[in-house]
């Protein structure tokens, strides 16, 4: 009974927790309290967990332990909210049940245990006093013995209190305060009615650039995509283990039955967040973007089909002479007619007829000197380079054929000795076919030799003399003499090859880096061309003479347009080894390069007259040999499209 | 010898300001500041490489001073100030006071940021994108005390979305439709200017709270103003839209009668021609669901669907307290339902995404693939039509190669073969043609060329794969 008595006190003391302990309590409170009745029986605390704060157990399914420590489960009265709502639209008295949760059990109270709640809610005794009524209404400031009298300020009107009401009277009279100030409503208008320049701010700003428009959705964003975009189960793993930031789509497609079943997503939200903080954050700039195929790129080039005839396979292999004693291919050549083949070994040199491929005539070589080169002229004269100077052969197989080779030799034989000569000329004038005209002796050996389109001047080039100036020789057999065009040589240019303009007086020097042109009349450099290679190796003119290409050793082909500039129109680079030798075809727009690597590459060159049309390139064939033996040199048939080729080995084979 | 020119005094080094000096400048935090640059839409600006530091922002100068006139700096003061006063009658204990200061606080006023922003009409229609998305994801949310985002801010995002879409519907500007998983997706052409915004399905949306809704929020705030003068100058008075329906065939009414007819003489200026074609489109547009009336299930999303089929000509109903007017309506021709309901012979039974597709075909679909309870046909991106053409041609391709015969076959197949070798050829000797400059554009191009036909390629065997399952 004490326990419960001191329940009761605390239940006025604490207005929170009154609901719980009313709740143990009998029905008639009212008795109870009064009666100090010492039965304990009317109350049945079913279980107890003793004196604990019930706070603390608020959000776990127990309520407490009993006196063997079992933990007091919690019993749920509704399953969820919605049963708890039902109940109470059903139940009129929801609002007076208390839940009893020791006992597990409803409590309604009764119309007086609510008057006492009330009660007890405004700070009054629980029950009902005799000395109430005087409580409730006698004023306790009459009683008020502490000051005997009230002061005079107290029956007066504030001063202070006037004033500042005075003022706000004024206020409000004036306007200057208003009391509840009607909410402003938000003008709307046609903003953009009347729009003046003036007005148009965003002139005086730098340009403005719209914010790139948000990519629209694709099939894969569907919510019924065709079954292909959905993923596999290895596509799902792999698109768990990206990084979130690499994945290609954000989110795994899926594909629902009915528009109903898509769920809610916070995707959205995330993505226009990540929009908005893109407008305001990222930097934008104007970008170009090429809306193109790759397609639109390429140039339109003529088929290689429409661009035949040019050599596209081996026709025959030449006999050949006996290797062993003739050594190595150092250079061909073939006459301006196409007739005759000429083939320069180490230690002979061989005629053969372009039509039969027979050998026509060889030439040994006499003691330990060495053949160097040929060049057949326009006339039907051939040089041939050897040790220590070069002599000068007729080719006149059929005098019918070539009315001028009279001339020529006539030519020769009026020519005076000339006394004044730097280097030694003797004429063997001779009318054999392939017999010797003249030959001129040097003190070096000579590499290579190009004979002027009208075969009365020579050039040769001996990049290895001890006179510096000595590099580049011209001659003229007409006059017998030899010239030296460039007196005064730097010792570090290292001249590889000299030619001659087809049509004008120049004469155009190679050296390991550059192409010098000069001015054969005038007597003064005219450009220099930069090829940007390490070594050039071999130089061509095209016929016409506007363009030129230049092979090196480091693989690459250089094509100059020299109305163009000093730098490479273009610079091809198929070959895998040195280039040895570029050629051009006579009539045909076509040349060629071959090199260490046993390749031909045949290009199509087509030079318009018109300025503004650069020149078209196009590589056309690759030639490969059966044995991969590097070329030495190659020459175009001046009338047809055929190429004919020399390896290291020896061998001589027509490509057709 | 001119002046020696000091460092930082000429030149684009002047331009750029980095974010911190702009802050100094204009003597206003952080937060101020961003807010201040989402409102006049100002953005931070790529210096030229060299005066590029990492992790540095920059602004344009004449970006930051534009900012420093700005009216609405004022009102962030004043605001700042008004604050404080708060403060101090809070810490007084004048409640009263700090109730009536936080009533009459200084607002933000936006309306000349409009005119700034987008001198013409035609600007701002053209920038609509980000606005109406944002505006109809706000007018799907709920209430929220935490993320303060009011009831009010809610129904006023409804109210202009739904003002926007009346003048779309009442004027046949809509053009296509998709259903995302995200949402769905509407794009309309009003005055020449493409708008796409996408808006969320009519769930019960759940916030991520990952998301800083306070600049959403200050985005918001611009928009809400741009769209509502939008919307004024677009629909010409200020509509409380309470049946959408109702308010689409009043307007219709109003402006049907307004046409342009064209003289018999003018008829071939190809200006007026372009025009009348136009005008033509447009009635296809209008005229799709012409006579037809859609009784729509509640399952269905009842917004979305009244939108668009109000927009391309039709009718909408849907069950109303008076229930006497459900299916007996002889009107109705189409039910729009998911589940499967007793049916009455006369009218066709749907499911939306018939709606939807016939839209974006710009023709009637058969009904029978869109049955409640058939599987639908998979649901394509109107946005995305250059695969589908493609598709469909390879598909024919296929077709016609199983009608020949078989002997032809094998020789054209030869001839087809060689002429691919040859263009293959040709296309290598293309490709060494080309300079060095246009020679690395033309690998970055092909490369993203076979990235996608690579795609391509894996989606169709993955088809393929598919199908011979299902056979």
């Amino acid at each position: 009974m004490n326990q419960n008595n001191t329940i009761n006190i605390r239940a006025i003391r604490n207005k929170k927790s009154i609901k719980k302990d009313l709740s143990l309590q009998p029905k008639n409170i009212h008795d109870q309290y009064y009666q100090e009745s010492d039965d304990s029986e009317d109350e049945k605390v079913l279980s107890k967990i003793g004196r604990l704060q019930t706070k603390k157990y608020k959000d776990k399914d127990f309520i407490g332990y009993d006196e063997n420590l079992n933990k007091i489960q919690k019993k749920k009265q509704f399953q969820d909210t919605i049963d708890e709502f039902i109940n109470k639209t059903e139940n009129k008295d929801w609002w007076r049940v208390v839940r009893d949760e020791l006992n597990n059990q409803d409590v309604v109270l009764n119309d007086k245990q609510l008057s006492m709640l009330d009660r007890i809610r405004k700070g009054k005794t629980a029950i009902k006093l005799a000395d109430d009524y005087y409580f409730e209404h006698e004023d306790f400031n009459q009683f008020d013995l502490l000051s005997s009298y009230n002061p005079k300020r107290r029956f007066l009107p504030s001063k202070w209190e006037r004033i500042k009401i005075n003022k706000l009277v004024q206020g409000i009279k004036l306007g200057r305060i208003v009391l509840n100030p009607p909410q402003k409503v938000e003008k709307i208008f046609d903003i953009w009615e009347n729009v003046s320049e003036d007005q148009v701010l965003s002139k005086y700003l730098p340009a403005r650039i719209p914010a790139a428009k948000a990519q629209l959705p694709t099939n894969v964003c569907s919510y019924n995509p065709p079954e292909e975009y959905l993923f596999t189960e290895q596509e799902k793993q792999q698109w768990l283990q990206t990084d979130p930031e690499d994945r290609e789509i954000p989110f795994i497609p899926q594909k629902f039955k009915h528009l109903r079943n898509v769920p809610s997503s916070e995707q959205l939200t995330k993505d226009l967040f990540n929009r908005c903080l893109d407008l305001y954050l990222a930097p934008r700039i104007r970008r170009k973007k090429l809306m193109m195929k790759s397609t639109d790129f390429l140039p339109e080039i003529p088929k290689p089909e429409e661009l035949k005839p040019f050599p596209t396979k081996l026709n025959f292999e030449f006999g050949q002479i006996d290797i062993t004693k003739s050594g190595q291919v150092k250079q061909i050549s073939i006459s301006q007619d196409g007739q005759l083949l000429g083939v320069c070994y180490e230690f002979a040199i061989a005629f053969f007829d372009t039509k039969t491929s027979k050998c026509l005539y060889t030439k040994w070589q006499v003691a330990d000197k060495q053949f160097l080169g040929l060049d057949f002229s326009q006339s039907g004269l051939i040089c041939i380079l050897q040790s220590n100077g070069f002599i000068i052969l007729n080719s006149f197989i059929d005098k019918r054929l070539h009315p001028n080779v009279e001339d020529g030799q006539n030519s020769n034989k009026q020519i005076p000795k000339n006394s004044n000569n730097v280097f030694e000329w003797n004429f063997e004038l001779d009318d054999n076919v392939f017999q010797q005209l003249l030959e001129v002796k040097m003190p070096y050996d000579p590499l290579y030799v190009q004979f002027h389109t009208k075969s009365d001047y020579l050039v040769s080039t001996q990049p290895h003399t001890h006179v510096k100036s000595h590099c580049i020789l011209v001659h003229c057999i007409s006059k017998s003499s030899t010239s030296i065009p460039f007196q005064n040589m730097k010792a570090s240019t290292e001249v590889q090859q000299t030619i001659f303009h087809p049509t004008k007086p120049e004469l155009y020097i190679m050296t390991n880096k550059n192409i010098f042109i000069y001015s054969l009349t005038k007597q003064q450099l005219l450009k220099k061309l930069l090829a940007g290679n390490q070594q050039n190796s071999t130089i061509a003119i095209h016929p016409y003479g506007d363009n030129l290409i230049v092979g090196s050793n480091d693989q690459k082909v250089c094509w100059f347009d020299l109305d163009m500039g000093k730098t490479p129109f273009k610079k091809m680079s198929y070959h895998k080894n040195g280039v040895r030798r570029v050629i051009f075809h006579k009539s045909y727009p076509l040349f060629a390069s071959c090199s260490d690597d046993g390749t031909i590459n045949i290009f199509h060159c087509r030079i318009s007259t018109d300025l503004s049309q650069a020149p078209v390139i196009l590589p056309l064939k690759v030639l490969k040999q059966k044995k991969k033996e590097s070329l030495m040199d190659i020459a175009f048939h001046p009338t047809q499209p055929w190429i004919y080729s020399a390896s290291k080995e020896g061998v001589v084979s027509l490509w057709t | 010898m001119g002046k020696k020119i000091k460092k930082g005094k000429e030149g684009p080094v002047k331009e750029y300001v980095s974010r911190t000096k702009a802050l100094k400048k204009l003597q206003v935090n952080l937060k101020d500041f961003r807010r201040l640059c989402i409102l006049k839409g100002i953005y931070p600006r790529e210096p030229p490489q060299k005066l590029r530091k990492q992790h540095k922002t920059y602004y344009h100068n004449k970006d930051v001073a534009f900012l420093k006139n700005e009216s609405i700096l004022d009102t962030f003061r004043q605001r700042q100030a008004h604050l404080k006063k708060i403060r101090k009658a809070l810490t007084r204990g004048d409640k009263l006071k700090a109730g009536r200061l936080r009533r009459n606080q200084p607002k933000d006023k936006l309306d000349h940021l409009v005119k700034e922003r987008y001198p013409t009409f035609i600007d701002a229609l053209n920038d609509l994108d980000d606005p109406l998305c944002l505006i109809s994801l706000f007018a799907s949310f709920p209430t929220h005390k935490e993320l303060h985002i009011p009831n009010t801010l809610i129904r006023n995002c409804q109210k202009l979305i739904n003002q926007f879409q009346l003048y779309v519907a009442a004027h046949h500007c809509l053009r296509k439709v998709f259903l995302s998983i995200k949402g769905i997706y509407y794009q309309a052409v009003i005055q020449g200017a493409t708008i796409t915004w996408i808006m969320p399905y009519p769930i019960q949306a759940s916030l991520p709270l990952d998301v800083d809704y306070k600049i959403m929020m200050t985005f918001l705030e611009f928009y809400q103003v741009l769209i509502k003068f939008v919307n004024f100058k677009l629909l010409g008075q200020e509509i409380e839209i309470t049946d959408f329906s109702e308010e689409v065939i009043k307007i219709k009414s109003a402006t049907s009668n307004y046409q342009i007819d064209i003289d018999e003489a003018f008829k071939e200026d190809p200006t007026i021609q372009q025009l009348d074609q136009q005008q033509q489109e447009t009635k296809k547009y209008s005229e799709l669901f012409k006579g037809l009336k859609f009784f729509l299930y509640p399952e269905v999303p009842k917004a979305s669907l009244e939108f668009i089929i109000l927009s391309f000509g039709g009718e909408v109903m849907w069950e109303n307290d008076n229930k006497n007017s459900l299916l007996t309506d002889p009107k109705i021709t189409h039910v729009i339902t998911e589940r499967q309901v007793q049916k009455n012979k006369k009218k066709e039974y749907i499911q939306p995404q018939w709606v939807y597709d016939s839209i974006n075909q710009l023709k009637l679909l058969s009904v029978a693939d869109y049955a409640p309870e058939s599987t639908l046909p998979p649901h394509l991106s109107p946005f995305e039509q250059l695969n589908l053409e493609e598709v469909q041609s390879e598909s024919e391709d296929e077709d016609q190669q199983q009608k020949e015969h078989k002997p032809y076959q094998n020789n054209k197949k030869q001839k087809e073969r060689q002429a691919k070798q040859q263009e293959k050829e040709t296309k290598k000797l293309a490709e060494t043609m080309l300079s060095r400059k246009n020679k690395r554009l033309y690998d970055m191009i092909k490369k993203k060329e076979d990235e996608e036909k690579q795609k391509k390629t894996k989606l169709q065997e993955k088809k393929k794969i598919i199908q011979s399952k299902q056979q």
